[in-house]
């Protein structure tokens, strides 16, 4: 195989590798928008909410266990 | 899909919306808290102020208790005020 072309797919490893460690989420980040199925009136869109109210989301694993 | 989701928040009678980001993961996946391994959220909190700005984060480890109402109430008052 030819050097640059293994240096290239190297290069494609380390970086899919390393993508899912940077720029996790912290505090001070802008919170990712999004859009998403609600038990109440139908969808629930974070932005729609900016401007008025602060929200808590709190992310849980299962429905009918005790979270 | 949401159908035990309706279930579940009209047997807490929950005064505040369930959502679902199945079958997309994206959400859990863009706030970092997307255990990929067993496709399920970790149990997170976050508390979003009103320009949008994360303002306080917590991730349980296993076997960490829940947090209460009060203490995230408490941490909203906090952010609140800054």
């Amino acid at each position: 195989m030819h050097k640059t072309s293994i240096v290239s797919v190297l290069l494609a490893l380390l970086l899919f590798a390393f993508s899912g460690l940077a720029g996790a989420l912290e505090v001070g980040d802008k919170a990712p928008d999004f859009e998403l199925a609600s038990t109440r009136d139908g969808k629930f869109r974070l932005s729609n909410l900016a401007g008025k109210k602060n929200v808590i989301l709190q992310f849980y694993v299962l429905d009918f266990t005790p979270t | 899909m949401t159908f035990s989701q309706k279930a579940f928040a009209d047997f807490l009678k929950l005064n505040f919306p369930l959502l679902s980001d199945f079958p997309g993961f994206t959400t859990m996946q863009s706030y970092g808290v997307f255990n990929a391994e067993r496709k399920l959220a970790q149990r997170s909190y976050f508390i979003v102020d009103k320009n949008g700005v994360v303002r306080y984060k917590k991730v349980l480890q296993k076997g960490e208790p829940l947090l209460s109402n009060e203490a995230l109430l408490e941490e909203v008052k906090k952010i609140s005020q800054r």
